[in-house]
């Protein structure tokens, strides 16, 4: 049985591989020790980060005089400039998303392919994208039922998108 | 009542799914990340603003508390190192608030560890189902129902055009990730794993193992989960990802039947031998007990070796991990005592399966 080359005392049961400044050292190890020099077997969801790309697509968006531009931006809520979102990946408060509005929508088109959310909406604090959504849906059937000739149900529809808008 | 999960060798998840299929699709997960208007998100909350957050969100829990009776509400202070470890271990908490919680963070969360939330860590709020098999759609209800209790108190913030505002842009929109934790062995076993993983993102989903890394899981479980989070509806998002999770059941299945018309003796011999292994063994190190568990996982799928529930290799999965098995043990236990409680532990649970 091979012994951990840290600590000699327990069976090696891993292989860990480290490259410092490209020089490359192999060691076999014990669980314990591994988990010590940072190699755990069990670490649930160790995902490469996420934010830290996208600290480098706002930079590669961003280029030249608008990237500067974007750079001196700063959240009037938070006071976080934009200079740091590029590096952290996140933003400050809910309001950085309006302060850096154009810079987001660029970057999310770039990694996402889109910026228009279409999902969830909250009962409270979403009402009124809520009722937009309903106006939409009501234009929609709208056509549809003067499409049919259905000139009744075509009045109904109008006067619900009216009362909507109303309330809007 | 969260002292009484912990005392388990099981949590939701890993229990026996609703409709068993097969064991390939052993669990699934949505998570939700919300945060509130006009509170700084929590990487930049201090002592004081942090502390007014959690008021806020405590205030918010006790509000819901009449729906939610089955829900405890956790201070990481009051938790032992011991007891996070096991949470982690039970996929109910993130590393860093194992590790490192600050001040203003809690735990809130379901006695069968189905649900939880976790608050001010990476957003104010990310709450979480899990649930066992392929049950994308349910954990969304689950979360979604949660949600919508929370949001009836607090000030979500929310822009028609970014959608659910999130501390990181890359989860803005629906805010969700939504996951599928599958067993792969024929998939690896065959080579084609590097090729699957480089699919996976052409189709805008994310795979890596639950345990190690993407290119060498141990126990060959490795969770698919989606990239885009704004543009597509929640509903769309856990349909398309439970369908890409069947191609690959289907793609698996094929494998495991190639594997086994190819080389069969090799093949039964390595399920058979697993489970001697796993039967007589006095000490099995962590990594050797996963790729163990998987063999086992495999040949009682196939029929190659007599039935155990699902939920049994669930827990011994979960007790070879460290915190689970020194709860058992009860107290702190060196490399080589694991090692050799691992071995007993799994016995047991062997032994009781077959009886039963």
């Amino acid at each position: 049985m091979a012994y951990c080359d840290h600590c000699k005392k327990n069976p090696a049961t891993m292989h860990m591989i480290q490259f410092i400044n490209g020089e490359r050292t192999e060691y076999n190890l014990c669980e314990e020790c591994a988990a010590e020099m940072g190699g755990s077997l069990f670490l649930p969801d160790a995902q490469f980060s996420l934010p830290n790309l996208l600290g480098s697509v706002f930079e590669s968006v961003l280029g030249g005089a608008q990237a500067h531009k974007s750079q001196t931006k700063i959240c009037p809520s938070c006071k976080t400039p934009f200079s740091e979102v590029g590096k952290t990946g996140k933003v400050g408060c809910s309001d950085c998303y309006a302060a850096f509005a154009d810079e987001i929508e660029s970057s999310l088109r770039r990694v996402q392919g889109n910026a228009q959310h279409v999902g969830k909406i909250p009962a409270r604090n979403g009402k009124p994208a809520q009722m937009r959504k309903q106006i939409e849906r009501y234009k929609q059937q709208l056509q549809k039922a003067i499409g049919m000739e259905e000139y009744e149900k075509a009045a109904e529809f109008r006067d619900k998108i009216k009362e909507l808008e109303k309330q809007l | 009542m969260l002292e009484a999960l912990l005392n388990t060798d099981t949590v939701k998840w890993a229990e026996m799914p609703k409709e068993e299929k097969n064991g390939i699709v052993v669990s699934s997960r949505v998570r939700l990340a919300r945060d509130l208007k006009q509170v700084p998100f929590p990487h930049r909350l201090n002592a004081e603003t942090g502390e007014a957050c959690v008021k806020l969100l405590e205030q918010a829990w006790q509000s819901c508390q009449v729906q939610l009776p089955q829900f405890e509400w956790k201070n990481p202070e009051e938790l032992t190192d011991e007891e996070k470890q096991l949470l982690l271990e039970k996929r109910m908490i993130t590393p860093k608030f194992a590790e490192n919680a600050k001040k203003w963070e809690r735990l809130l969360v379901k006695e069968d560890g189905s649900l939880s939330v976790l608050c001010n860590e990476e957003d104010h709020l990310r709450i979480q189902c899990m649930l066992p098999g392929l049950a994308l759609e349910e954990c969304l209800r689950e979360a979604n129902q949660l949600d919508d209790c929370l949001e009836q108190v607090l000030d979500y913030a929310f822009d028609e055009r970014f959608g659910y505002l999130t501390a990181c842009p890359t989860d803005v929109g629906t805010g969700m990730r939504a996951s599928i934790l599958l067993h792969l062995p024929a998939i690896r076993m065959s080579g084609q794993l590097s090729k699957v993983v480089q699919n996976m993102s052409q189709l805008g989903l994310n795979m890596h193992g639950l345990y190690g890394d993407g290119t060498k899981a141990f126990g060959n479980l490795y969770q698919i989960s989606n990239q885009i989070t704004i543009g597509q509806s929640e509903k769309e998002i856990c349909s398309f990802l439970e369908t890409v999770a069947g191609q690959l059941v289907e793609q698996e299945k094929q494998l495991r039947e190639d594997l086994k018309q190819k080389n069969p003796y090799p093949f039964i011999d390595r399920i058979t031998r697993a489970n001697g292994l796993l039967r007589n063994a006095y000490m099995l190190d962590a990594a050797e007990a996963l790729s163990l568990l998987s063999d086992l996982r495999l040949g009682v799928d196939m029929g190659i070796i007599e039935e155990i529930p699902t939920s049994v290799i669930n827990q011994m999965t979960l007790l070879s991990n460290p915190g689970h098995l020194q709860r058992k043990a009860g107290r702190k236990l060196s490399a080589i005592e694991k090692d050799n409680l691992r071995a007993k532990f799994i016995q047991e649970k062997l032994s009781v399966a077959k009886t039963s």
